[in-house]
């Protein structure tokens, strides 16, 4: 029995590990600030509840099959040999299950509860694994604009449940995501540059140059801060809460120029962890 | 580098302080008063979280010092809107030169007296308006003793300010990590010292 529940805890341990629970837990918070800049959750608990076990699953699900179709990428760099798949403490075959089930239960929970939610989250999904993942991630470095849509989807799923339509506003949230992908992601490229060379994933850097890298990094952060700004004031929000939110763009615009002109280790590092901050921070505005 | 949760800590605490300050206003202040007070605790804001992400590399750059120099020119912007009304247009003007004359001696890399005489100098007058405005409001006004946290908080920014700039031109290592050690705790204390000013007073 005793021998039972440590090999469980062992398992859920390890998948805990693989479905990457900081990246998913932040477009899950996305997908529920979507839902709650439409309905209060307070009156909604049900649907919120349905909302984050469903969107939770299918981005878990994704994440899990991502692991397991760039294990043998993991397992050249220094900074994910240690994942379980990369490791080999998990087969991937067993990994390959536990992602489609996840999947299939996410995203069909998702069309149980509403024919355009399901259809969201199925888009989300499949921009990630079959777009992103098993087609575009070796080929070229612009794969990364297919990851920012499908990273945007879980806000507009979200908001389209909220709001049983796909309108402007959730739209425009899921633009701010996808432009703040690249912030989040380029900079980790520029981190990590030469394990990926030694992957041999085609990144911005290696293909532009890191000057431009850092500008593309610039830009987009401006567009992402735009964008939020722009549905924070189209949805009404109180001025108190956008006083907030520009200043929280205001450091993430500040700190992505300072990546420009003056780059360093430090900063970069600064940068991908201030872009999550503020991400997470935008949407618990949004959502209040 | 792990940065020390003794470090980490005071920082969380006067960023959540700054986000809690911007987000509920300041009742009964003018917009124009709102909107410095906001700028002031923007800063303390973005700043508490670089300091965080970024340790001292912040305090390293020319640019993190020309910002941090907008600390006590907002906060003592809105205090002389709210109750030096009519000294608003020409404190402004004093601050946008002041600010600029700042940029101007770190980044034409000026003679190091110039340089810190323009800190000091601007400082120096914006630390004065802070403490000496709502001791003057208090003595003046039904004002509630409260509004003495602002003077307290700015004092201590005035000093910090100070402090930090002088240790940067002495440029003794052990004396700078020390400081570095006490800042966090001084930021909370000052931002906690201005909240409880601007909104029990």
């Amino acid at each position: 029995m005793q021998t039972w529940l440590t090999v469980i805890k062992q398992r859920i341990r390890l998948y805990g590990s693989l479905i990457k629970p900081l990246q998913t837990g932040l477009l899950l918070a996305t997908g529920l600030a979507g839902y709650m800049s439409a309905r209060c959750p307070v009156y909604h608990l049900d649907s919120v509840f349905v909302l984050g076990v469903s969107l939770g699953l299918a981005i878990s699900g994704s994440t899990v099959l991502n692991m397991w179709w760039d294990r043998d990428i993991d397992a050249k760099m220094q900074r994910t040999q240690s994942r379980p798949l990369a490791a080999g403490v998990l087969t991937p075959h067993e990994t390959f299950i536990l992602g489609v089930i996840l999947s299939v239960l996410g995203v069909g929970w998702a069309f149980g509860i509403s024919t355009g939610y399901g259809w969201i989250v199925f888009a989300g999904w499949f921009f990630d694994v079959i777009v992103y993942t098993l087609w575009l991630k070796r080929r070229t470095c612009w794969s990364i604009l297919w990851g920012g849509i499908s990273g945007g989807m879980p806000v507009l799923a979200g908001r389209t449940l909220g709001t049983g339509t796909i309108d402007g506003i959730g739209l425009l949230l899921a633009l701010a995501v996808l432009f703040w992908i690249p912030t989040h992601i380029l900079t980790f490229s520029l981190k990590h540059f030469n394990e990926y060379q030694a992957a041999h994933i085609p990144t911005f850097p290696a293909r532009y140059g890191f000057r431009t890298t850092r500008l593309i990094i610039t830009i987009s952060s401006l567009l992402a801060t735009a964008a939020i700004t722009l549905a924070g004031i189209w949805l009404g929000m109180q001025w108190g809460y956008l006083r907030l939110l520009l200043v929280l763009s205001a450091g993430l615009l500040c700190l992505a120029l300072i990546v420009m002109l003056r780059p360093t280790e430090r900063t970069h590092f600064s940068l991908y962890k201030y872009a999550s901050l503020y991400m997470l921070s935008a949407m618990l505005l949004l959502a209040l | 580098m792990r940065a020390k949760f003794s470090f980490v800590l005071p920082l969380a605490l006067t960023a959540l302080l700054s986000a809690w300050q911007i987000a509920a206003g300041h009742p009964g202040s003018t917009p124009f008063a709102t909107w410095a007070y906001t700028l002031g605790f923007g800063i303390l804001l973005v700043a508490s979280v670089w300091l965080i992400l970024m340790g001292r590399e912040v305090l390293n750059s020319v640019v993190g010092v020309w910002f941090a120099a907008l600390i006590p020119l907002s906060l003592s912007l809105g205090l002389v809107n709210e109750y030096a009304p009519t000294f608003t247009s020409a404190y402004l003007g004093f601050i946008l030169i002041g600010w600029v004359g700042i940029a101007i001696t770190r980044f034409m890399r000026a003679h190091p007296t110039l340089r810190v005489g323009a800190v000091a100098f601007v400082h120096g007058v914006a630390g004065l308006v802070i403490v000496g405005l709502p001791l003057l409001a208090f003595a003046l006004y039904q004002i509630r003793p409260f509004i003495l946290g602002m003077s307290l908080g700015g004092a201590i920014i005035g000093i910090s300010g100070m402090i930090l700039l002088w240790q940067r031109m002495g440029r003794s290592a052990s004396k700078w990590d020390k400081w570095m050690e006490r800042l966090p705790w001084s930021l909370l204390f000052s931002t906690l010292c201005l909240v409880i000013g601007l909104n029990l007073r």
